[in-house]
């Protein structure tokens, strides 16, 4: 009777074990299908205050002051959908694109080297203009260095009713990563602010990638002391 | 003076070689790419399989007779489907296939 006893707790105790093992075992969550995936980990953003970005993320161990130079990829757009991006004009892509990487290189380029090659000292920025769920199973992709070199027909006139659209429901991505070892220094998201003026005209664009990126290199200057 | 029968079918003749020129000068061959599982980011990863796309709708011009014309601005344009799974360490792996069609010049 003893022995019975005994063979099924022993029994009853490894059943439980067989059912807790797979809660105890470390697995780190997958990405998240509400976010576009351009960024690699989401779940370290955290609410960002009123004069920061929507949702960021520091890491509080880098060593801000080791960086003097930026090494700037090629701005991504990224939209949900196969073909998606197409009812938008192709010349307004690239100006999309070309413009918001000027703004960033000219605020860079006041207090930092902006190289192309990775090396001490060097951080790796990566930004992306997006309007995508990772849940969707395809996107449409466009990246570019440069532009058409030749004047956009806008102007800074109106702005295409799909470029508008496309600009209306997107947020800017973006990342930093030590350009050597590619340790994350710092990613983040931001949107357009809740109530802010419409988007009517290339002139509102680019003043608002100036605005933008003028903030983000003032940020990333008081982090690494740059003059 | 109203134009001739034979004028009217040279004209009509010489506008529909300009319409088909201008038809088959410019054309798209889609190419495809697979990265395979691959330990990088969705970013890295959909950039890598549209390279890829890229390269073979280029050489699928170039077999057709064509020139590869890339877009304006070394812009790399293209679609994504990018599945994802997680080896015994929890690490996530991406694999991405890739469309893209550049244009051809014939």
């Amino acid at each position: 009777m003893v022995r019975s006893v005994a063979r099924f707790a022993s029994a009853g105790a490894a059943a439980l074990l067989v059912l807790l093992l797979p809660s105890c075992t470390h697995r780190r969550p997958g990405p998240s299908t509400e976010v576009s995936g351009f960024l690699d980990d989401y779940t370290l953003l955290r609410e960002g205050g009123p004069d920061e970005l929507w949702r960021s993320y520091r890491n509080p161990k880098a060593d801000w002051h080791a960086y003097h130079a930026v090494l700037l990829e090629p701005v991504t757009l990224w939209r949900s959908g196969r073909k998606s991006l197409d009812p938008v004009p192709q010349e307004d892509l690239l100006r999309l694109v070309t413009d918001f990487q000027t703004a960033i290189r000219t605020a860079l380029g006041e207090d930092f080297h902006v190289v192309d090659q990775a090396g001490p000292g060097v951080m790796r920025i990566r930004l992306g203009i997006t309007d995508a769920r990772a849940a969707d199973p395809v996107l449409d992709v466009l990246t570019a260095r440069r532009g058409t070199g030749r004047p956009h027909p806008a102007g800074d006139g109106p702005l295409h009713a799909e470029t508008r659209r496309f600009l209306e429901s997107a947020v800017i991505e973006g990342e930093i990563r030590d350009a050597q070892t590619n340790a994350l220094l710092s990613e983040g998201i931001d949107r357009r602010r809740p109530g802010a003026p419409a988007l009517e005209t290339w002139a509102d664009v680019d003043r608002g990638f100036a605005r933008w990126a003028e903030r983000a290199c003032a940020r990333l200057e008081a982090r690494t002391g740059a003059q | 003076m109203r134009p001739t029968l034979s004028r009217c079918a040279a004209v009509l003749a010489v506008a529909l070689l300009l319409a088909f020129a201008a038809g088959a000068r410019a054309s798209e061959y889609p190419g495809w790419g697979d990265t395979g599982w691959v330990y990088t980011s969705k970013w890295q990863c959909c950039k890598e399989a549209i390279g890829i796309a890229s390269q073979y709708s280029e050489q699928a011009c170039t077999t057709a007779g064509g020139r590869p014309s890339p877009f304006a601005g070394e812009a790399q344009r293209g679609s994504c489907s990018a599945q994802w799974t997680q080896d015994a360490d929890g690490t996530v792996l991406y694999r991405c296939s890739g469309e893209a069609s550049v244009w051809c010049d014939q």
